[in-house]
């Protein structure tokens, strides 16, 4: 009887092993891949326990709290602005965490201010986390403001301080309520106008003619002042097989001046190839088009490796070739003219408090930036002044602030659609200025930009700084 | 006669060990206690433990002083683990457990304190039978089940707001029916051969229990829906054939009957159905059928290496975790670690079994009823670790000692009872005053 029970005693050891192997498998292994499995319980009692900080505008008016349910006890994030998605981002327990509640999502947990001795000890006790609050430089009101003035239509809208830099509303629509995000989620991906891109940050669209202020620095920084020689007076310029037309009805042009008064493509095509691809490329690249903008939401620049002719004066120089840009791109240029020719060092997080502490200034992330010479800027600055009163950019007008600006029409679509430009800016009584960009997408009409540009302004300016 | 050190080197050892699983009881007690921000009225039934502890201890000493010195000890382990266990997930029981506790210790030490005792259990095997088949005949025509869920298995028998689970006491009998069928008949059957014309078939002495154990076996399934308690039936029926015969083709008939047995069922009840196909691919259902293993599967994942902490996880999230899913919870709460420590105490139980086994191969009975308690106890908490960890299909058994129940927990107390007295080979005087012809387990 002593072998059978030995190989009993055996088979059940052997047996006691294989569980003890399992629970190795299932607990050590296996165990990351498990954890983020939605249906896992813990991730959300995790969450339920961390008291998230809130993010608030510059007037310190809440942008994103996390509340909680005096019933049920269990914790919700709440969004009272849900214009403010583009730059508040949302946070969901299933889709993860977006814009300033990702780029931030350290401090606003408050593990941006725990040692690692002190994390384990935290973990080790399950005590609950205590976020950081961050504050933003926008104005919760502008930006609604600003998101109401495109109604449906799709486009974006940034609205900047000179020289500060500070981020004033940052629009994209359509946009996306971060209040209701889970149970939309489904229907915003698949939604074929893109409600979750951030068209002002990540939207790449043809410059086409608004790109005109950049060439047009280059030119005056060359000294080149006049229409070029081989001009042939041309207004519209050829693309593939259509052609790029002036933004406004021209009574005739004269002068360099005219043609960026009414944004015609033409006249650029000859001053790009007067000035050449070495100066043209200078250009583009000082005003930092070529690259990702430095910002504490992600940017994107044009892929240009890919392409084997860039800069293309014939097409670059009317915005149509191979690179593209975003709004925020677009408010850079519009705020170095304000800045004489300085691009500000852009930011949308002013302060960052820490658990009990008082608020702290924030740096911006990158540094102010050079471009133009102040002349050329002025003289641009100048120009675009006389585009509103008496150019293209007319409807941009305001009765009690000056307001520069310059209008641009791009041929974008698939279907050969035009996106309409503003850039723009006034100054502040007070002393400084806003500047401002707005993008519409499949819109023919450049007045309409230029309507909501000024508009834009002129909400902006009505706020106290 | 007695030499006296040795029998105090057994003592100590045991009170070593004691100490020891004291010390981890309370400590964890208290670390609930903590971790709930609980009054310290709320250790009371850490008291009922170490009073058990103690008089099982003391009692031993008297009784058994040639004991198995390990087995009070891990066993008192993982009770109190259990007692631990089911404060922190189910907290209205918790009472209700200590006191079960209590009873059960009182219900381990009578089995080694009867006089008759296990000649008793011998003679009358016959009788033990019929009694554990009545109370199982009872259960199915006024079965309960605690819970009132009409649809939950009706395994309880009710009385006056106390459930017991017939099949409790159903395995002690089984096992000692079977020790006691095994030692006397097991010669005949491994030489004898019946034949059928020209084929020859195994004895009929194990053919025919083989064939009635499997139909009563069926018949717990079909009636009752206890693929726990059914397959635990036949595998300790058909381990205990395998060790008293040592014929291994025995034990591969039989596996080949319960593959069958779980093929028809799989086609004929729901309950098998869900339980194998949440067991291959729980994935695709894990918010609906599957629930409950990937949630167990999660909060063994979220234990890791060393786990949560007593009362800091969220095991509570499976569903009846605290009878059938306890050792998911120690996954989560203790880790890995804690887990296999859990699996350790259940291993050393088995092989001490078995080894009282082996020493009392000269007293068939003994020999077989010792290593059937093992078995008992090594299948069933193999079954339930192994069912958590989705390793095998889950079958609804409670973890010796740890989960919620107290039927569960005086019958365990009453196997290792025996099993304690079994270990004490000086036990046996005690039976020298009852005027009977020598049995077969006195024989050298």
């Amino acid at each position: 009887m002593t072998t059978p029970l030995n190989r009993l005693g055996q088979a059940l050891l052997l047996a006691f092993g294989v569980v003890a192997m399992a629970l190795g498998y299932w607990g050590l292994i296996r165990r990351d891949a498990l954890l983020v499995r939605e249906d896992n319980p813990r991730r959300f009692l995790e969450e339920q326990r961390t008291q998230r900080g809130q993010i608030v505008d510059r007037h310190e008016i809440i942008l994103a709290a996390t509340l909680t349910d005096p019933a049920s006890g269990l914790t919700a994030r709440h969004y009272p602005y849900p214009e403010a998605a583009p730059v508040v981002g949302y946070y969901s327990l299933r889709h993860g965490v977006g814009g300033i509640e990702a780029a931030y999502d350290n401090a606003l947990r408050g593990l941006a201010w725990t040692a690692p001795a002190e994390q384990v000890t935290r973990l080790l006790l399950h005590r609950p986390q205590i976020g950081g609050d961050i504050q933003l430089t926008l104005d919760a009101q502008v930006q609604q403001d600003v998101h109401r003035l495109l109604h449906d239509r799709r486009g974006a809208i940034i609205l900047v301080s000179v020289p500060q830099g500070e981020v004033l509303a940052l629009v994209s629509n359509p946009t996306f309520d971060a209040n209701r995000l889970d149970e939309q989620w489904e229907t915003l991906s698949d939604d074929p106008t893109a409600p979750l891109l951030n068209r002002a940050t990540q939207g790449l669209y043809q410059p086409g003619t608004i790109l005109q202020s950049a060439v047009l620095g280059a030119a005056l920084d060359a000294g080149e002042t006049a229409l070029p020689a081989n001009w042939e007076g041309a207004l519209s310029a050829p693309i593939d097989d259509g052609r790029l037309p002036c933004a406004g009805a021209p009574p005739g042009i004269e002068n360099l001046n005219d043609a960026f008064l009414w944004s015609c493509p033409g006249p650029f095509v000859s001053l790009a190839r007067a000035i050449g691809q070495r100066r043209l490329t200078a250009a583009l690249n000082g005003f930092g088009l070529l690259e990702a903008p430095i910002f504490e939401l992600p940017t994107v620049a044009a892929d240009l490796a890919g392409s084997p002719s860039f800069p293309d004066p014939d097409l670059d120089a009317i915005g149509q070739g191979s690179l593209t840009v975003t709004p925020l791109h677009m408010a850079q240029v519009a705020a170095a003219l304000a800045n004489h020719g300085e691009i500000p060092a852009f930011r949308v997080v002013q302060a960052i408090r820490q658990p009990g502490g008082t608020w702290q200034p924030v740096a911006p992330l990158g540094h102010p930036r050079g471009t133009i010479s102040r002349a050329s800027a002025d003289q641009i600055a100048q120009w675009m002044r006389q585009a509103v009163s008496a150019g293209a950019a007319r409807a941009a007008a305001l009765p009690f602030a000056q307001v520069h600006g310059h209008v641009g029409l791009a041929l974008g679509g698939p279907q050969g659609t035009l996106h309409a430009w503003f850039i723009g800016f006034a100054h502040r009584p007070t002393g400084g200025a806003i500047a401002v960009a707005v993008l519409l997408e499949d819109q023919a009409e450049p007045n309409l930009a230029a309507q909501i540009g000024g508009q834009a302004l002129q909400a902006a300016l009505e706020r106290a700084p | 006669m007695i030499d006296a050190s040795p029998l105090d080197r057994i003592a100590q050892r045991e009170r070593l060990l004691l100490i020891i699983a004291g010390a981890f009881v309370s400590l964890n007690r208290i670390g609930l206690t903590l971790a709930r921000q609980e009054n310290w009225l709320s250790l009371w039934p850490l008291v009922i433990w170490i009073g058990c502890a103690s008089a099982m201890h003391l009692a031993l000493n008297r009784l058994l002083p040639r004991r198995d010195p390990l087995i009070a000890p891990v066993v008192m382990l993982l009770a109190g683990w259990g007692l631990t266990l089911v404060a922190r997930l189910a907290p209205v029981f918790a009472a209700r457990q200590a006191i079960w506790l209590a009873i059960a210790t009182a219900g381990g030490l009578t089995m080694c304190l009867l006089r008759p005792g296990l000649r008793v259990l011998q003679r009358y095997r016959y009788t033990w039978l019929f009694v554990g088949l009545l109370l199982l005949a009872a259960t199915l025509l006024v079965g309960v089940n605690p819970s009132g869920d009409p649809f939950a298995p009706r395994l309880w028998l009710g009385f006056a707001g106390v459930f017991f689970q017939p099949s409790e006491a159903l395995k002690i009998v089984l096992i000692v029916f079977l020790a006691s069928y095994l030692a006397e008949k097991r010669d005949l059957i491994v030489t004898a051969q019946s034949q059928l014309g020209r084929w020859l078939l195994p004895p009929l002495p194990y053919l025919a229990p083989m064939v009635l154990m499997w139909g009563f076996c069926m018949v717990l399934l079909i009636w009752q829906r206890d693929l726990g308690g059914a397959s635990l039936f036949f595998l300790v029926f058909l381990a205990m054939l395998y060790a008293s015969t040592g014929k291994g083709s025995y034990l591969v008939t039989g596996l080949v009957l319960l593959g069958a047995a779980g093929v028809i069922g799989y086609q004929l009840f729901g309950v098998v159905r869900l339980r194998v196909d949440t067991w291959w691919n729980p994935w695709p259902e894990a918010n609906s059928r599957a629930f409950q293993i990937v949630q167990s599967l999660l909060a063994v994942a979220a234990g890791g290496l060393i786990g949560q902490g007593v009362g800091l996880g969220a095991p509570t999230y499976v569903p009846v975790v605290h009878s059938d899913f306890a050792f998911a919870a120690i996954a989560e709460e203790w880790g890995a670690i804690g887990a296999l420590g859990a699996v350790l105490c259940q291993a050393i139980l088995v092989l001490r079994a078995m080894r009282i086994a082996v020493q009392n191969e000269q007293r068939p009975f003994r020999s077989l009823l010792a290593a059937g308690i093992g078995i008992l106890l090594g299948t069933q908490s193999l079954l339930i670790t192994a069912g958590v960890l989705k390793v095998i299909p889950l079958t609804g058994v409670t973890l010796p000692f740890v989960s919620y129940g107290g039927s569960s927990l005086l019958s365990s107390f009453v196997l290792v009872g025996l099993l304690l007295r079994i270990s004490d080979p000086e036990s046996q005087p005690h039976f020298r005053w009852l005027k009977r012809a020598p049995l077969a387990d006195f024989a050298p």
